[in-house]
């Protein structure tokens, strides 16, 4: 039996070719099963994926209807059997035997759940390595929750590959979170979140995992809205569980960084509905507090400075227009 | 290739930084708080366009076919109706004095009930005295009842962008030709924006398309003009010239019909997204977006050629990736799918085609003019 899944969610993604060469040119394609969960691609992924059959062990199936992301991710774990998992993004590659490594740490430490790697990040032809303070006299370090927290907003694991876990404790994680995990967009950060319960986290110290199409992800990571958008939902998540005090205090502070860092300043959108989100949660605390009563107060004076100036234009700018044809 | 941009981007970048500072400080302490309340206005006040005054600026720019097909659609989604009129007038001349006046007398002579402007520079100035400008004409507007569309060619023109952000909190309609109602709102403060409204700039090409083994030409690259898009084809172009692969390049060809008739004979057209350099990104420049959908994204959908486009999430919010086009990341992904579609043409063909047909779709559909001129229920 094999030891590792390769779990690959595709839709549409011709760039699957590239993945499946890179576990051959890699040089563990004995060890593992790519399983390929196909979220109803409108082309022909299956004459792609044919091409590599002879080399490598492939289970591919393609769901008859469109589902979310999240639930096709979970889909390509559900198509293996082996003991370890590990997710590849349509267009990543694997170098090297770091993989291998992984599993076998895994293997012999059953207290391990998850091992995460450095990863490589391709784009616009710059390669940079995402790692966090690692020694590296040693195979793999033990991370504690701080730093996981730390390490899956911004480290290997906001992205879907470059981690290995244990299937069950997957199943676990799986089992807790339930059908909450639809929409999250980024259901890899769910897993870790919820994977410490059932056994400890490591870093390894091996670069295995190139993530080639990093600028969707990061447009989607930094991205202000998208970033208000999934806290609410992660605040959500996290308020239903008990005992994840230190997770919602982390939101928080991510909610009210909105607010001293300026992100949101020129979009009060954005700073409206971060400032409703950070009071239902425990409130603005210091300088988020003062930045917000001082975006509140000096519109307010503006107004009636320009009451004294001019009634006109306050009239057009007044909120009591009912219609406009 | 020389840089021929070059001047215009050092001018443009230093007006870019004033107004942008000047659009920051009137959107964060005056304008949401208050005009959020009337978001809601419109919906369902208004009428079918029944006298629509169309206006736009001819300074001899690359938007000006794009114009006169949009005048073309007008004309044809109008045509069903008897009683329905379509003015266009023009404003000659880069003029930067007088537009605001020369805009109302329009609308004076012509007493529209819809109202499309196709450059924001009609509407006023450059600065606060173009923001008063903006109120007197909405306040004319709803004088006459009047609706108000604003199209956007370019989304980081910090002028278009408060008068689109205002206009559209004032119930008019504003219309991105690039981007998308999400990246309108974020960076530019525009409330309920469409887009992007590509399809609105083209006509129907109805004859058969071309299968890629008769087209003669393999590969399209875009005209090397400005930063970033000049240093992608500076990379590409060797590598392509090595392996044998015949390419054309944007810009060598006179007039329009000679570009389309290349496109014709070429397999894969390759277009980048980017923005021009420095136009955004850094405070108070606008924070975004870093990419906007081309009109050559249509264009080579037009030729059914397979399109290879830049990854833009307002390209991939009209079209499926890898089912109607394909997108590429930087130069060794694109190289890599360039050998990919060469080798496996069959392939090819079936995304070109999806792509071609989804193009007339879209563009015989109209469903953004209809939007615009309240004429969804006309086919």
């Amino acid at each position: 039996m094999k030891s590792v899944d390769v779990c690959i969610p595709v839709l549409n993604d011709l760039e699957i070719a590239y993945s499946l060469q890179s576990i051959i040119d890699s040089g563990f394609a004995d060890s593992v099963v790519v399983c390929i969960s196909d979220n109803a691609s409108e082309n022909d992924l299956e004459s792609i994926v044919k091409n590599y059959a002879s080399q490598l062990e492939i289970v591919y199936s393609k769901s008859e209807i469109r589902i979310s992301f999240e639930m096709n991710l979970l889909r390509s774990a559900q198509l293996g059997t082996s003991e370890f998992i590990t997710f590849c993004g349509a267009g990543d590659e694997y170098m090297g035997h770091g993989l291998m490594d992984d599993v076998r740490i895994l293997e012999e430490n059953n207290e391990f759940s998850l091992s995460g790697s450095a990863q490589l990040i391709k784009n616009l032809g710059v390669v940079r390595r995402i790692a966090y303070g690692f020694d590296p006299l040693a195979d793999f370090d033990v991370i504690n929750e701080a730093v996981l927290l730390d390490w899956i907003f911004n480290g290997p694991l906001s992205g879907i590959g470059g981690w290995v876990v244990r299937r069950f404790d997957l199943s676990q994680a799986v089992n807790l979170v339930g059908t909450k995990i639809e929409g999250t967009k980024f259901p890899q950060i769910i897993f870790a979140l919820f994977l410490p319960r059932s056994g400890k986290v490591i870093q390894t110290n091996s670069t295995w995992y190139i993530s080639t199409y990093e600028m969707k992800r990061s447009r989607m990571r930094n991205s202000i809205y998208e970033n208000v958008d999934w806290i609410e939902l992660m605040m959500g998540i996290s308020t239903e569980l008990p005992n994840f005090d230190r997770i919602r205090s982390y939101l928080h502070k991510l909610v009210t960084a909105n607010f001293v860092g300026f992100k949101a300043f020129g979009n009060q959108e954005t700073l409206r509905r971060s400032k409703c989100l950070a009071t239902n949660y425990g409130g603005l605390k210091g300088v988020s507090k003062l930045i917000y009563c001082v975006t509140k107060l000096v519109p307010s004076s503006i107004c009636l400075a320009l009451v004294f100036v001019k009634r006109k234009l306050l009239f057009l700018m007044s909120s009591k227009v009912t219609h406009f044809n | 290739m020389k840089d021929e941009f070059k001047y215009l981007r050092s001018r443009r970048h230093f007006i870019f930084q004033i107004l942008s500072c000047f659009n920051r400080v009137i959107w964060h302490f005056l304008a949401v708080r208050i005009w959020s309340k009337v978001e809601t206005i419109t919906k369902d006040s208004c009428e079918p366009a029944i006298n629509v005054l169309f206006v736009y600026r001819d300074f001899g720019n690359s938007n000006l076919n794009a114009l006169d097909n949009i005048g073309l659609n007008v004309r044809d989604i109008l045509r069903d109706k008897l009683q329905s009129k379509l003015n266009i007038k023009i404003r000659y001349g880069n003029v930067f004095l007088g537009n605001a006046k020369w805009l109302r007398k329009q609308i004076e002579e012509y007493k529209p009930n819809c109202l499309v402007i196709g450059d924001p520079q009609l509407i006023g100035i450059p600065g606060p005295f173009g923001l008063i400008q903006t109120f007197l004409l909405i306040r004319y507007c709803r004088t006459i009842h009047c609706s108000i569309s604003l199209l956007l060619f370019d989304l980081p023109d910090p002028q278009g962008s408060l008068y689109g952000s205002v206009i559209s909190r004032f119930g008019g309609k504003v219309f991105s030709i690039c981007n998308d109602q999400i990246e309108c709102l974020k960076f530019s403060n525009i409330v309920n924006a469409e887009g992007p409204a590509l399809e609105i700039c083209f006509r129907p090409k109805l004859e058969t398309r071309v299968r890629s083994q008769h087209r003669s030409i393999e590969v399209h690259l875009p005209r090397p003009s400005y930063s970033p898009r000049k240093e992608l084809v500076e990379i590409i172009a060797p590598q392509l010239l090595s392996n044998g692969i015949k390419y054309s390049t944007g810009g060598n060809l006179g007039t329009l019909s000679e570009f389309e008739d290349s496109l014709n004979r070429t397999k894969i057209v390759v277009v980048t997204n980017s923005i021009i350099s420095d136009c955004v990104g850094t405070w108070p420049l606008p924070d975004g977006p870093f990419s906007h959908a081309v009109s050559y994204n249509f264009e080579a959908l037009r030729a059914g050629a397979l399109l290879l486009s830049q990854d833009c999430d307002a390209v991939s919010h009209l079209l499926k990736d890898g089912v109607e086009y394909q997108s590429f990341s930087d130069h060794i992904d694109l190289y890599r799918k360039i050998s990919f579609f060469l080798n496996n043409e069959d392939l090819l063909d079936k995304i070109a085609e999806q792509g071609n047909i989804k193009y007339n779709q879209v563009v015989c559909q109209q469903s953004i003019l209809k939007s615009l001129l309240n004429c969804d229920d006309l086919k």
